[in-house]
């Protein structure tokens, strides 16, 4: 690849303790992003892709144990333990946007106001009434009409569109979209992905798209990690894998996206994302997969390159039947 | 088809702002409707088009302005007091939530188990049998009973709330977005309960749903609805596959797609905004690609055969094969 990452996390590790028990909730995620790309991040509730990309920015609870890993941005490296360092991407050009907007706006202020707050940290107070109006303008928002409202009175799509206003206030290079449609209505969640999608173009900026919805990142996603108990099992361009998807996780994941277009029978996965041994090192998967067999359970198998792309299961391996 | 086990005739519950008395009040304009015993019918539409209120109504929590909700002969809003409370044995509810509808405080068996004594379903001493009846039937295992809500899954928790509302051998269940709380996975095992119920026991079932595809799997029957009245309705197979409304075709062409199917039906315009709405006009005309002249007016449901209709004036013309220009070659352009 010419054109050097604009984002990249290698080898995050998060543990924490529970019960007693020291659990690795994130092993070994690396991830990278260049400019301009909208990349998908994808597994179930649990999987750690919410706490991977908070840990990114520093914003992990001090609860969690980060144990190994680095982070840089825009030339910038930090280990992924220097919590201060990592949040001061944060006005240095990563901006993040979150599923429920109602609830990431404060409801004491005017939408204007919540704009114009951010724009503060950065420009002479002079000049962020103007340059709100602009943000308002790009989010395709009207800001005559709604500057002057409170959260409360406006709709999710618009409450949306605001947070949006506020995380490019600090022209951002990067956007971490945490579910940011989950709490919208289809045609809204189309309107505001083709609004990002757009974005991006326009101003070079680049987007992690967090889901639990395949479909989502099938449209908007040049690439794609999949995820499944903090352990990344396939990853690569997005036709790749659409294409041949390898891991039986991303497999069964498919069968279970209901279909508009053909109806199917759906194949629910078994079990649990956390079930299964945690006092072993082992393919995370193994405990609800239907291939599984003796290896799985004898250590973390590797990330193979197959088919375009990576796969983690030992039933991709050189010697594998 | 046999009598219906649900119909809802002219049903009418508007909520006002009092804060902003020109707009559109929303809630349901004079529904109407039939599910059948044994039939699955899919709910469809935005956020504030109306679809819970529906629900709400149907199952009794909330009154009627003016209409009737008639389950098995009789109608349910002209009761009142004991009789009421008594037949809504025949009516239950599946919520979005189950974090918020099971009582932390109870073990399943005694949650269940109260619907159960409520409605003198069985004999005290069957009940257990029962219990483990249902239990199976929504796929729990039987250790699940003596367990607290927070001890279960998310997956498990709205298996107990179905549970619970099969429980009082209800005619109709109207099940409120049941799985959009769930993971893709989770929600596929509880789709797919839902489905293998509807073949064993075949209680009649308004499933309520933003969802398309999961509408698509389950119901057999669909209705969409737009700002308290419905616009579109038809057997499942008709209405996916031939949209005939403008706002089911952006409602369909909207939703995310594993593979995207490229049909590229003209989006609505913005959101639904209660202020340009008018009433006696097409609820859909202020957002419509497709409004004209003819949208101030009302229009008709057109019949497309089949019990398939749709409230649209180009859906009417398509029809008649007037001279005018039909639905389709007006969105091919």
């Amino acid at each position: 690849m010419s054109d050097p990452a604009l984002f990249e996390m290698r080898d995050l590790t998060i543990e924490t303790v529970r019960d007693g028990h020291r659990r690795r909730i994130v092993e070994g995620m690396s991830l990278s992003v260049r400019h301009g790309e909208i990349y998908g991040l994808v597994g179930e509730s649990g999987s750690g892709k919410s706490i991977s990309m908070m840990a990114s920015v520093g914003l992990a609870a001090a609860s969690l144990d980060i144990t190994a890993g680095d982070v840089s941005f825009a030339g910038r490296r930090f280990a992924a333990s220097d919590r201060r360092g990592l949040r001061s991407n944060l006005s240095h050009g990563v901006s993040l946007l979150f599923q429920n907007a109602k609830g990431a706006l404060s409801p004491f202020l005017t939408t204007g106001a919540q704009v114009e707050r951010v724009l503060a940290g950065r420009l002479p107070k002079s000049t962020c009434r103007r340059e709100a109006i602009e943000l308002f303008r790009v989010c395709g928002l009207n800001h005559a009409d709604l500057a002057d409202k409170y959260p409360h009175q406006i709709s999710g799509g618009q409450a949306q569109r605001v947070a949006m206003a506020c995380a490019l206030a600090t022209e951002p290079r990067l956007l971490i979209a945490d579910e940011p449609t989950t709490a919208l209505d289809v045609t809204t969640e189309r309107e505001l992905l083709r609004f990002l999608t757009r974005l991006c173009r326009e101003r070079d900026l680049a987007i992690v798209l967090i889901a639990h919805n395949l479909s989502l990142v099938a449209e908007y996603c040049s690439g794609l990690t999949i995820l499944h108990a903090g352990q990344i099992v396939e990853r690569g361009p997005l036709a790749s894998v659409f294409a041949e998807p390898l891991h039986p996780y991303t497999r069964g994941l498919i069968a279970a996206v209901p279909d508009v277009d053909a109806p199917h029978e759906l194949e629910p996965l078994a079990g649990s994302v956390w079930g299964g041994r945690s006092d072993i090192e082992r393919c995370r998967f193994s405990h609800r997969c239907p291939f599984a067999q003796p290896d799985c359970e004898a250590g973390v198998p590797a990330l193979l390159p197959r088919a375009g792309h990576e796969v983690r299961c030992i039933l991709y391996r050189e010697d594998a039947t | 088809m046999n009598s219906p086990a649900l119909s809802v005739r002219n049903l009418l519950r508007l909520f006002r702002n009092a804060a902003e008395p020109e707009a559109m009040p929303v809630g349901v304009r004079n529904v109407s409707l039939e599910i059948a015993t044994g039939e699955v019918v899919g709910l469809i539409g935005e956020s504030g088009c109306g679809k819970t209120t529906l629900g709400r109504c149907i199952v009794g929590l909330e009154r009627p302005d003016s209409g009737e909700v008639v389950v098995g002969g009789t109608d349910f809003t002209a009761l009142s007091g004991r009789d009421r409370r008594a037949f809504r044995r025949n009516v239950q509810v599946v919520f979005q939530k189950p974090e918020t509808s099971l009582n932390p405080r109870m073990t399943v068996a005694r949650f269940v188990g109260e619907a159960l004594a409520n409605f003198d379903v069985v004999p005290r001493g069957a009940r257990r049998a029962r219990l483990e009846m249902l239990a199976g039937l929504v796929g729990l295992n039987a250790d699940a009973l003596e367990r607290y809500p927070h001890q279960l899954s998310g997956g498990e928790r709205q298996r107990v709330a179905i549970m619970r509302a099969l429980a009082s051998e209800p005619q109709v269940i109207v099940l409120d977005e049941p799985t959009s709380a769930l993971d893709v996975s989770v929600q596929a095992q509880v789709l797919r309960t839902l489905k293998a119920l509807q073949a064993e026991v075949g209680t009649a079932m308004l499933f309520i749903s933003h969802d398309v595809a999961v509408v698509r799997y389950v119901a057999s029957r669909v209705l969409v609805m737009y700002l308290g009245v419905i616009v579109e309705e038809g057997p499942a197979d008709a209405v996916f596959t031939a949209p005939s409304h403008p706002y089911t075709r952006a409602l369909l062409a909207a939703a995310p797609r594993l593979k995207p199917s490229g049909d590229e039906a003209p989006p609505m315009h913005g959101e639904l905004d209660l202020r340009a709405a008018r009433s006696g006009e097409c609820p859909v005309r202020p957002r419509c690609p497709l409004a004209h002249d003819r949208c101030r007016e009302a229009p008709p449901m057109a019949d497309l055969g089949d019990g398939h209709r749709a409230a649209c004036w180009l859906a009417d013309d398509l029809n008649k094969q007037s001279s005018e220009p039909t639905y389709r070659e007006k969105t091919a352009s």
